[in-house]
């Protein structure tokens, strides 16, 4: 200090520089925050003070729609909008936006007077009285004028009778009005009785206050109400772009500067609401059954209508609008992965498009989740730069199509054919089913059907039974009441799993046409080779590895080559579906070539259709390495038979007849017509091998003593039995399958809380039921595979043979084969 | 200088009366510490104009080449200003400030007249509620601002010949002469102006030599009072001191509504970034943030968006350069009513645009006040060219003889030593606390 002093004698001029150090020191620390300010935030603030320089307005777009192969639309968006007022615009309020970007309201004299001295901003307190209430009238007039001419307006644009508009506006005030003075008796009598809970009498002034908190606004009073609705797109455009747009409320007299500030918007509290469905329209129809080729017993000569439900449901999935974080990122993953979608989608700001806003729809399963992206549309966008003017614009794109090979009128059919109510999939006495203890006659039986064309691999139906239920309504109808009701009809139909593709069965004999193919094309079995077939496959082991003659007759007939009086070759072999003979080729294969066997015919492999959940089939443990390392030989003896640890679907089995009618060319099936070429690979097998599996799949159809899948034989008829395949001019080449399928339990009391004493019961039990087929006009070769599998249902040739028959009729009725206007052959 | 021309009436004003017997050229001092505070108020001014345009002329059209009107207006009001200064820098400051009491007492009389009920609008009109200004028909006028020069050439008058304020008691007199004015302002209200007095009352008596450790203890009281005073605010007041505090806590809840003028002026700043931005994106994004009162009281945001940190930091210079210039003013005065208009002065000046920017900044709350020499407005800124103009007054005469080199105390600050009487120094032979003629 002292130093100090001696330095500045003068104490004057310390305070002096006291006071210019105190000066500079605050205003260093102001400089400091400045730079704080600037430096470190100034990029966000900048960004954040620049996008109020642009105004972006997004228009709507359509999701794509779902065709069929004939581009009949399967589900489809259905652009429609509502219009909606501000409840307080109709009560007679002005309602304007607020900073905060929601609606507020005021009286119309309060606005007009808000707005008459912003017009006035330095004489406004000068004015006399009588100046300001003619300014201020001549606002309101001009208000009230505006609300006016957008009434108008909106019924000259959606050209609706004035009257109904009027009776619509009247009716939103009477509802919500109602609504209103409900909720307010009710609470004006809660606070009148929570008061005199107290022992008090309410006082004049305690019954107004009660009266005031009763009336607080509801928040209907304060939404938007649809006063037009379901108007289409163009005008449902038209109006939004109208809606964005304000104008000054008076011109004449006023400062060009104030004008903005007198702004308002031409159409106050309207808003347009979208209001669009997805229409899916061959959902359910009636469908026509003629029940003249029916199996005897249930033929008639009157067709039958079957309505059917949820035609496509499994493959076309659902959508809806409730949205998750995970739907964003997988947006994100879509445009990273997609150069293309990306390039559309982008803004020059580099803003998605099709990035998902609130009430979005989604989808949720099958086409519709897979094909998300592609159906998605793209929003248009408005980018306007108020310091430039510069105005950026990008229509709105629709989603694209996803066009499916399905044919939806085939698949109704075929899903009318495999209702129940018609009989094909109920139990019958002629199933010979041995499991009548726990499907007894009438039971329904579940199927799943594939048809495949085999020219291009394109499915062209597939049904799955039961279809998902989708409301309490609907498990109403088909019994369900209880919560134990519907877990054990889950448990049992599996109305979820789309069973041609997503549930592994055991191929059953359906194999034995490419066991054959493939010993021939690994050397096991030669061009002539014959095998003899005494019942059972190992020499002094009688009960193991037997024919299904064998087994059925307890030896009594010796083996199939006892049977046929010969040794069989592949042809005899696939005719009498002899067990012994692809046993011994399954066991020369051993557990790694009949692992690649299965390989060859997609057996492990997803097909990845686009549409959900695929079994992709299992050789050897499921969910193992899927190449035989796992497998003993006796397995791999058992998997020659299409038994053992082996399983695949329905989509397999159709599909490895067309690969085998393709004389070893696999085309994976598709289902979704994208544009890409099909995987076309040619396995390999020998022509020879072909044409022996061929000819044993035709004879399998048409030899009158020895096919296995050829007639069914009807107690009430007599011995004589009737041919399964009735079509005329049609070729039928086909292999049967009675696969043993391991039984199905149910735990009543399993529940996702814990297990309770009851011990797990048998509900279903015994074999699925396999027939496939190739069909084709007479002299032609396979033009369609049909794969049919009935689950617990018994003999493969009883249950699913005259279904794969009707769905041949369903070919023809569709216009896939020729009709042929001969009389059906007579019956044998 | 011959005699004749010595009696002409002129010649008197600047000398300060007529027994000067000084030859003029020994009287003023051309060149002098005072014109570093002219030309800050002439740049200040400038920048005035142009980011009063930039806020309020919204025509993007980059061929639109005319002022908006308010800066038009401003123009004027600058050359009002600067003739206001030549003016008043003429006649002798002893001269102006002999009449120091009667000025205070006519803008006392001013501030009563707006307060009075019953004056109709159109001549007292309420602004925002507030009764600050006087309609004059071809501007409005606000006594409140001139009050200001008023004040300092009041209370230079009673400090320059005493030394009771070197006792606490002492302290009591100048309070009430700054109450009065205070009292009168915060009831029109105007907080901001009302809340300059104090500060500029502290430095004149700081450089009068009142003892520091009374100044601090008052300080320190009112400090500790604020808790109590809190209650007795106005909703709007609380809310905005709630607001700061909420704003520092990061909650962006009062963005939207009390806090809006300052998140939207901080966002403005910040967005000025180092260099600032073109000038039609600095309107574009002036006018399209609503920056509220950017011609005004947020006119500081404005001149960072433009011209960046670089553009604010160059105009806090400016004001450094200005409130600095005139303190060194007053350490080349030696006379006692000199030395405390050239500090009263810059006080004001410096207390204003350090409130005004920390409203600004977002670290004070908002209570209405300009930037001085660049907010819109005829009195404020004519107000803020007079104190130039007084600046350059006392830095352009030099004291009448005889002159006591004033506020020269050898105890200037605490200690125990204090009270022993020190040595006199230099040309100052003040001792004990006492000052004392040369």
């Amino acid at each position: 200090m002292s130093s100090i002093r001696h330095l500045i004698p003068s104490m004057f001029h310390r305070r002096v520089i006291l006071l210019v150090i105190l000066c500079l020191c605050a205003l260093l620390m102001l400089t400091g925050r400045l730079g704080y300010m600037t430096v470190v935030q100034g990029e966000e603030a900048r960004a954040r003070a620049e996008q109020r320089l642009v105004t972006t307005t997004w228009l709507p777009t359509t999701r794509g729609r779902i065709l069929d192969r004939k581009g009949r639309v399967l589900a489809g968006d259905r652009a429609s909008y509502n219009i909606a007022l501000d409840y307080r615009i109709l009560q007679g309020q002005w309602v304007y936006e607020g900073r905060d970007g929601r609606n507020y309201a005021m009286p119309i004299r309060s606005y007009a007077t808000r707005l008459a001295r912003r017009a006035n901003p330095d004489i406004w307190e000068t004015l006399p009285e009588h100046e300001q209430a003619d300014l201020i009238n001549r606002f309101e007039s001009a208000l009230r004028a505006r609300v006016a001419r957008m009434h108008r307006d909106l019924i000259a644009i959606t050209d609706i009778d004035p009257a109904d508009y009027e009776q619509r506006r009247t009716e939103i005030l009477e509802r919500v009005g109602a609504m209103k003075q409900q909720i307010a008796d009710r609470a004006y009598q809660r606070e009148l009785e929570k008061f005199e809970r107290t022992g008090r009498v309410a006082s004049e002034s305690d019954l107004e206050r009660f009266r005031k908190i009763a009336n607080q606004p509801i928040a209907e009073e304060q939404a938007a109400h649809t006063i037009i609705p379901d108007i289409s797109d163009e005008l449902g455009f038209a109006v939004l772009r109208m809606v964005a747009k304000q104008e000054p409320i008076v011109s004449e007299g006023v400062e060009p500067g104030l004008l903005e500030s007198l702004s308002v918007p031409l159409y106050p509290g309207l808003s347009v609401e979208d209001a669009t469905a997805r229409i899916t329209p061959f959902e359910s129809m009636p469908i026509t059954i003629d029940r003249s080729s029916f199996p005897p017993p249930i033929r008639a000569q009157d067709p039958v209508t079957i309505r059917t439900d949820g035609v496509g449901r499994q493959l076309l999935g659902r959508i809806d609008d409730g949205l998750y974080a995970e739907d964003a990122q997988r947006r994100k993953d879509a445009l990273t992965r997609d150069d293309e979608l990306r390039a559309r989608s982008l803004t020059s700001r580099g803003t998605d498009r099709g990035r998902y806003f609130p009430g979005d729809r989604v989808g949720r399963t099958g086409i519709e989740q897979s094909f998300e992206h592609t159906l998605r549309g793209l929003r248009g966008v408005r980018i306007e730069n108020l310091q430039t003017g510069a105005v950026e614009e990008m229509l709105p794109e629709d989603g694209r199509d996803v066009q499916l090979s399905i044919d939806i009128m085939l698949q109704a059919r075929i899903r009318a054919l495999l209702d129940p109510a018609v009989g094909l999939t109920r139990v019958q006495p002629w199933h010979q089913n041995e499991q009548s203890e726990y499907t007894p006659v009438g039971t329904e039986l579940d199927s799943a059907v594939v048809v495949l064309d085999i020219a291009t691999g394109e499915i062209l139906s597939m049904v799955s039974t039961p279809a998902p239920a989708l409301s309490e309504s609907e498990w109403k109808d088909r019994g369900v009441n209880t919560e134990i009701e519907r877990r054990l009809y889950e448990k049992i139909h599996a109305p979820w799993v789309n069973k041609a593709i997503a549930k592994p069965y055991p191929p059953g004999s359906v194999a034995k046409a490419l066991i054959l193919t493939e010993a021939a094309k690994r050397g096991v079995y030669q061009q002539g080779d014959r095998i003899h077939d005494r019942g059972y496959l190992i020499e002094g082991q009688p009960n193991k590895f037997r024919s299904w003659i064998y087994k059925m007759y307890d030896g009594a007939y010796g083996g199939h080559s006892d049977q046929l009086g010969r040794d069989l070759d592949g042809v005899d072999a696939l005719m009498v579906s002899s067990n012994v003979f692809f046993y011994t080729l399954g066991r020369q294969l051993g557990p790694e070539r009949i692992a690649l066997a299965y390989q060859d015919f997609h057996v492990g492999r997803p097909y990845e259709l686009g549409i959900g959940t695929e079994w992709p089939g299992s050789i050897g443990q499921f969910n193992g390495p899927n190449d035989g390392s796992d497998v003993l030989l006796d397995e791999a003896t058992l998997m020659g038979i299409g038994q053992g640890p082996i399983s695949w679907t329905p989509l397999h089995a159709a599909d490895a007849l067309a690969t085998i009618a393709r004389a070893g060319v696999s085309i994976t099936p598709s289902i979704v017509r994208d544009g890409y070429a099909p995987d076309v690979r040619d396995i390999g097998i020998p022509s020879w091998a072909v044409r022996e599996a061929l000819q044993g799949l035709r004879q399998v159809v048409e030899n009158r003593q020895f096919g296995t899948g050829r007639a069914i034989t009807y107690e009430e008829l007599g011995p004589e039995s009737v041919p399964i395949f009735n079509a005329p001019g049609i070729t039928v080449w086909g292999k049967t399958g009675t696969a043993t399928a391991p039984p199905l339990l149910f735990d009543p009391d399993d529940t996702p809380e814990g297990n309770g004493p009851q011990e797990p019961r048998i509900v279903r039990m015994g074999d699925h039921s396999w027939y496939v087929t190739l069909v084709a006009p007479e002299g032609e070769a396979p033009k369609y595979a049909i794969a049919v599998i009935v689950e617990y249902a018994g003999s493969g040739g009883r249950v699913s043979g005259p279904i794969n028959n009707e769905i041949i009729h369903a070919l023809i009725d569709e216009g896939y084969l020729p009709r042929v206007d001969t009389q059906a052959e007579p019956d044998a | 200088m011959s005699r004749a021309a010595d009696v002409h009436p002129i010649v008197r004003l600047i000398k300060g009366g007529g027994r000067n017997p000084e030859p003029i050229s020994r009287v003023l001092r051309p060149v002098n510490w005072g014109w570093i505070t002219v030309l800050a108020s002439l740049l200040l001014s400038m920048l005035g104009v142009y980011a009063i345009d930039i806020g309020l002329n919204q025509n993007l059209d980059p061929s639109y080449t005319e002022l908006s009107t308010t800066a038009i207006k401003q123009l004027i009001f600058m050359i009002m200003g600067i003739v206001a200064c030549l003016v008043i820098m003429l006649p002798h400051y002893k001269l102006v400030s002999a009449f120091a009491w009667f000025y205070f007492a006519v803008c006392l009389g001013l501030l009563i007249f707006l307060l009075v009920p019953g004056i109709p609008p159109s001549i007292v009109t309420p602004r925002n509620g507030a009764r600050s200004w006087i309609n004059l028909g071809i501007t409005d006028f606000q006594p409140s601002e001139i009050t200001k020069i008023a004040f300092v050439l009041a209370v230079a008058q009673y400090l320059r010949f005493r030394t009771q304020h070197r006792k606490l008691r002492g302290l009591v007199v100048p309070g009430i002469i700054a109450a009065v004015p205070v009292g009168l302002i915060t009831v029109q209200p105007d907080l901001g102006t009302a809340s300059l007095f104090v500060p500029a009352l502290f430095a004149m008596l700081i450089a009068a030599g009142a003892r520091l450790r009374h100044l601090i203890l008052i300080v320190l009281c009112a400090a500790m009072s604020a808790p109590i005073a809190y209650p007795f605010l106005r909703s709007h007041q609380k809310d905005r001191i709630v607001a700061i505090v909420k704003q520092f806590q990061g909650d962006e809840s009062t963005n939207y509504d009390i806090n809006f003028q300052s998140s939207r002026a901080q966002m403005l700043i910040a967005a000025g970034q180092i260099t600032g931005t073109p000038e039609p994106t600095a309107r574009a994004l002036v006018h399209y943030n609503a920056l509220p009162e950017r011609e005004n009281d947020m006119i500081f945001a404005v001149v960072v968006a433009r011209f960046g940190l670089l553009g604010g930091a160059a105009m806090l210079l400016l004001y450094a350069l200005w409130v600095v210039g005139a303190l060194v003013v007053a350490a080349s005065c030696r006379e006692p009513i000199g030395r405390l208009i050239a500090v009263g002065i810059p006080a004001f000046i410096a207390t204003q645009v350090v409130i005004n920017v920390g409203m600004n900044l977002g670290v004070l709350p908002i209570i209405g006040i300009t930037l001085p020499f660049l907010s819109a407005g005829g009195s404020s800124l004519i107000t803020c060219w007079l104190m130039t103009g007084l600046i350059m007054n006392v830095a352009f005469h030099r004291p009448k003889p005889p002159y006591r080199s004033s506020f020269e105390y050898a105890d200037d600050d605490e200690g125990p030593d204090l009270l022993k009487p020190s040595k006199p120094f230099g040309r100052s032979t003040g001792f004990s606390g006492r000052a004392i003629t040369r």
